[in-house]
């Protein structure tokens, strides 16, 4: 039977050595422990001595007890172990959508700043939309097999895949008054030997704007916008002559990349022919008109070295790019 | 088309421009240059070398060792296996470090154990046309031992290349080294020199020309004769000896120097220099001419006439054509003699032993010129002008500078003919200033703008009293028909890059296209959820619209489902990973073009149900996204696969077998009705939850289990879902967990029990 003394002589004994405090709580006030055999030991103790006894007890239980407290301010805490993350895992894990998509979403959303809205056509084309009403004379080469990929129609009609997006332009046209504002985003196809930069379907995005005093000035500021937005700094743009049957003036585009010109787009102020074939007679009307290849602009975006990767459905390709939210 | 520089210095001699400079020019004010380039520095290292002796190599019967003065009394040692080397010519070296057109780089090597310090080079090594020619090419003895062969050879100059499709209509004017001249002049704001020309003779040819097509508006006859001195030796030619020196070993008809070396930089093939003096025209003034041996036609009229079907036509190729009902001929009394505007025959053909040529120079329609070319393939630089559509005024002008070249050399003109209209009657065009100035969206004064139109000789007249001006434009400018053709005349000598970046539009906002809103959803959507967006080619092995021209001979047909390459998609990548979490948005090809979605969930360690089972789960999420009535979409099964509706129409496909889902988001898109979001109360009484397992025989599909559940309990079910499935060999257990509400009161455990008493019931 452990006597009060004695329990004492342990305690500072165990003090002094440092015992871990979860052993002193558990050595001296757990159910078992010294001072509850203490607390049990005092119906061996004389009567009149049980309260000095009692109060003894509890004194070094209290003092035990602050002790501990003392010594345990901190919070228990188990080690958990955090283990290594390679974002490899994340990015496989979480999915994309295709550059493609991207830099089309991109566009939309810059394009949308300014008031212009997404318009879409037929990938299956007549040759009224794809040449005809876009003043591509029967005698344009362009016209001839071995650009155009033509499609055997039952009901008798000449059908081809869009060689453009530009037929979008005179779709909208008939359905819509001016003011007119449109992006229009899609695949064309052409018939073409693919190699690292050509393929047989790709993708463009059309622009049009038309209303009464829309002018190559007009123009001029809203490619430089776009250019700014997409690359988040100012490009350097240049204009030079060029030739399409649907625009009059035509330009081609170029930016200024890693110290050299680039051609980019093709543009125009919208052919009067090409107006009217959208039903648009008004002198007072007029607009440009642009397009541009997708897979060009993601190929110089994401420096993306074989244009056939973009329809190549290996995930290896697919999932690198895309990820980012707009 | 490619343009020597120095016939741009011969026609505006007080250029002061790099050739870089001036191709530059041409690129911001004009038209598409290619490239700026001189074919000498292709032929660094490659120098005159004298043979000094031949000797035959010890090992090897068809080598030979050479010894070759390079200059500077160095001689180098070369194994060469050319069989028509002779001791004393001078031949082309590629020393050691040249590198070829080819590719080829010099080094030196041994050949049989004979080392050789260079390489004796034919003409197609030198990137050179090389004829009918063999063996390596034999220079002219006069040329200087050690000197760049390019230097020999006249090949040092810089060409422009202008890119022919960014041409467009200024094809018709500038096809030419003159035409390109005149915009240089143009551009530059220096004088253009006028084109020398001599008068045509007075004296008639005996032939007659009849014209008996519209598509031949013009056609003119020259007579040349004095060739007769003139021998063309195929013997030596064979030989490997290069044109320019060929003829002025053989003959006495002699162009002038300069212009067989400007043939010789366009890489040129002749057997003749008549021929050459022709393909020199065409290069020089735009304009093709076509050069028949006068001795060999028959008869004394010339007719210009339709082709009639199935004529034929042996070129002087010595390949046979079939005319076509369209294609326009010129014939003797005998026969076809050319095929108009592309292709001369074999029958009238320049070659040994002409003495005497008729030099034909007209104007075709452009149209005719096109379809006929293209059919046949003989895009002859010939008929890639005459497509293009060029000024008649150039058929006399031609004539014209030939007589002029000629005469230089010493030949006689015996006569000329003539027959139709040589004017192109050019319409005057009407143009506001203020137009102009509206259109391009600066203020250009008027002076600007006249001084810009007479720069390009637009002759410019104003009426009195309007505002508007009449222009007509010069014969050369076809493609000046319109308002805007002028306006874009204006802006470009105006610049565009003077032209300022003027924003000062309306605020609009955009409309929405519920199509491409949809598919942004969806894609965006399913990338956050793990999916992989990824493109495929719409060719396929089967489907509604076939292609005339497929691109790839296999797949002749255009897709009209998304399901197979979304399936070839996921074979091809189970090589790069565990798990494929794929999908595609494209267009299909029916009658309706509609665009679809396809996905696809795989997962080496899982079934093939569990896996199309998280792939139409995952689809759920789309359709929560996008706002959809959940309880309008149901799956029905089929023979070969499961269809799913919304409000009763098909919308969508379970294709299991290929683990891919399909669906049609134009369709989608049409009936969507989305339901708007609004609050329901927090319900104040508990649910009670409740899994229930029914076994039934092994055909009976969860789907199915569902729908009776459905419709045997009350209202106070307020969700059902499927948790479990456990397949035995005699039944099949599917475990689904409820939940019953009762909005007003605590529901009791009896109240539960009895709604599923009814259901065990059931299906007991």
């Amino acid at each position: 039977m452990a006597s009060i003394e004695s329990v004492q002589i342990e305690y500072q004994k165990d003090i002094k050595n440092n015992l871990e405090i979860n052993e002193i709580e558990h050595k001296y006030l757990s159910r078992k422990g010294y001072i509850a055999e203490l607390f049990k030991g005092v119906k061996d103790i004389l009567p009149e001595a049980k309260a000095e006894y009692g109060q003894k007890v509890n004194e070094l239980k209290q003092s035990i007890e602050s002790y501990i407290t003392e010594h345990n301010s901190a919070p228990k805490i188990e080690s958990i172990d955090i283990h290594p993350v390679n974002i490899t895992d994340i990015k496989s894990e979480l999915g994309s959508i295709s550059p493609i998509s991207w830099l089309i979403f991109r566009i939309q959303d810059i394009f949308a700043e300014i008031g212009f809205s997404v318009a879409t056509g037929p990938e299956l084309e007549t040759e009224k939309y794809n040449f005809d009403a876009l003043n591509i004379p029967k005698s344009h080469p362009a016209r001839d097999v071995w650009d155009t990929i033509w499609v055997q129609n039952p009901a008798g009609i000449k059908s081809l895949l869009r060689t453009h997006t530009s037929p979008v332009q005179v779709h909208y046209m008939e359905s819509h008054k001016p003011p007119i504002r449109i992006i229009a985003p899609g695949k064309v196809y052409r018939y073409e030997a693919t190699d690292a930069t050509h393929e047989t379907v790709f993708h463009q995005v059309e622009g049009l704007m038309i209303d009464t005093s829309t002018s190559i000035a007009t123009f001029k500021a809203i490619i430089q916008y776009f250019f700014k937005e997409l690359f988040q700094q100012e490009i350097k743009i240049r204009l030079r002559p060029s030739y399409f049957p649907f625009t009059e003036p035509s330009f081609e585009i170029d930016i200024w990349i890693e110290d050299h010109w680039l051609e980019i787009a093709g543009a125009g102020m919208v052919s009067r022919v090409v107006l009217k074939n959208g039903g648009i007679t008004d002198p007072h009307i007029q607009g440009f008109a642009f397009g541009f290849g997708v897979e060009r602009l993601a190929m110089i975006l994401y420096g993306i070295d074989d244009i056939r990767l973009i329809h190549s459905a290996d995930i290896r390709f697919a999932s690198q790019l895309g990820k980012i939210q707009l | 088309m490619k343009i020597p520089f120095s016939t741009l210095l011969e026609f505006v001699p007080e250029l002061t421009q790099t050739p870089e400079q001036i191709a530059d020019l041409i690129t911001l004010k004009s038209y598409e240059v290619d490239s700026v380039y001189n074919p000498a520095t292709s032929l660094n290292n490659v120098v005159v070398g004298h043979i000094q002796e031949i000797q035959p190599h010890p090992n090897a019967d068809k080598l030979q060792i050479v010894q070759v003065a390079v200059g500077n009394g160095e001689v180098l040692t070369i194994v060469c296996g050319a069989k028509n080397i002779e001791l004393g010519q001078k031949v082309a070296i590629a020393r050691i470090g040249a590198t070829l057109p080819n590719g080829l780089s010099i080094q030196a090597v041994k050949l049989r154990g004979q080392d050789s310090f260079g390489m004796i080079c034919s003409a197609q090594e030198l990137g050179l046309d090389a004829g009918e020619s063999s063996g390596v090419l034999i220079l002219h003895p006069n040329a200087t031992e050690g000197r760049p062969v390019s230097e020999v050879l006249g090949l040092d100059e810089a060409i422009i290349d202008i890119d022919n499709k960014g041409l467009g209509t200024r094809a018709s004017d500038s096809s030419s080294f003159y035409g390109v001249a005149r915009e240089v002049a143009l551009i530059t704001e220096k004088k253009l020199k006028p084109l020398e020309l001599a008068s045509f003779p007075k004296q008639q040819l005996k032939q007659h020309i009849q014209i008996e097509t519209k598509a031949c508006t013009y056609y003119s006859l020259l007579s040349l004769s004095g060739l007769s001195n003139y021998k063309f030796d195929s013997n030596v030619l064979s030989k490997g000896v290069y044109r320019v020196d060929l003829y002025v070993q053989t003959g006495t008809f002699k162009l002038d120097d300069r212009i067989h070396k400007l043939l010789q930089v366009l890489n040129q093939k002749s057997h003749h220099p008549a021929v050459d003096l022709g393909n020199f025209i065409l290069f020089e003034i735009g304009q093709p001419v076509h050069i028949f041996d006068a001795e060999k036609i028959k008869g004394d009229t010339l007719t210009i006439r339709e082709a009639k079907k199935g004529e034929t036509l042996l070129t002087i190729h010595k390949t046979e054509i079939v005319l076509e009902k369209g294609d326009i001929v010129i014939c003797d009394e005998d026969q076809i003699i050319a095929l108009a505007g592309i292709i001369g025959g074999a029958a009238a053909a320049v070659g040994d032993g002409t003495t005497q040529v008729l030099i034909e120079s007209a104007h075709f329609d452009a149209e005719r010129i096109r379809k006929t070319a293209r059919r046949l393939k003989l895009l002859t630089e010939s008929a890639r002008r005459f497509e293009r559509n060029i000024p008649v005024e150039l058929a006399d002008i031609a004539m014209q500078r030939i007589i002029h070249l000629v005469t230089q050399s010493g030949l006689g003109v015996l006569g000329y003919s003539h027959k139709g209209h040589n004017i192109t009657n050019h319409k005057a065009v009407t143009l506001d200033y203020d137009y102009v100035r509206h259109y391009i969206g600066v203020d250009i004064p008027d002076d600007n703008i006249n001084a810009f139109l007479q720069a390009l000789q637009v002759h410019v007249k104003k009426p009195f009293g309007s505002h508007q001006y009449h222009l007509t434009a010069p014969y050369w400018r076809l493609d000046l028909n319109t308002p805007e053709e002028y306006i874009e005349e204006i802006a470009r000598l105006y610049g565009y890059d003077m032209i300022p970046a003027t924003l000062n539009i309306e605020k609009i906002n955009p409309t929405i296209n519920s199509l491409f809103a949809f598919k942004r959803i969806i894609s965006e959507t399913l990338a956050k959820i793990g999916y992989t967006e990824i493109i495929t080619y719409p060719y396929s092995l089967e489907g509604d619209l076939k292609l005339i021209n497929p691109v790839d001979e296999s797949k002749p047909y255009l897709r009209k489902s998304l399901t197979r390459s979304l399936a070839d998609a996921i074979i091809l990548n189970q090589n790069y990973r565990d798990k494929l979490k794929l999908f595609e948005i494209s267009h299909v090809f029916t009658a309706e073009q509609h665009l679809h979605l396809s996905m696809a969930f795989w997962d080496k360690y899982k079934t093939s149900t569990e896996n199309i089972n998280q792939a139409y789960h995952d689809l759920y999420i789309i359709i929560a996204q996008l706002g959809f009535d959940n309880n309008q979409f149901k799956t029905q099964v089929s023979d070969s696969s499961h269809i799913i509706t919304y409000t009763e129409r098909p919308i969508g496909w379970i294709h299991a077998q290929d683990l891919v889902i399909e669906l049609d988001m134009t369709v989608l898109a049409e009936i969507l009705i989305p339901i708007t979001e609004k609050y329901i109360p927090i319900p104040k009484y508990p649910s009670v939850k409740r899994d229930i397992t029914i076994a039934v025989s092994p055909n009976i599909s969860s789907q199915e289990i569902y729908n009776t559940i459905q419709s045997l309990v009350s209202k106070r079910c307020e969700y059902i879902g499927f948790r479990d499935v456990f397949v035995t060999e005699i039944a099949i257990k599917y475990t689904f967990h409820l939940e019953f509400r009762d909005l007003e009161q605590s529901l009791s455990d009896e109240d539960v029990n009895a709604e599923i008493a009814i259901i065990e019931k059931h299906f007991n």
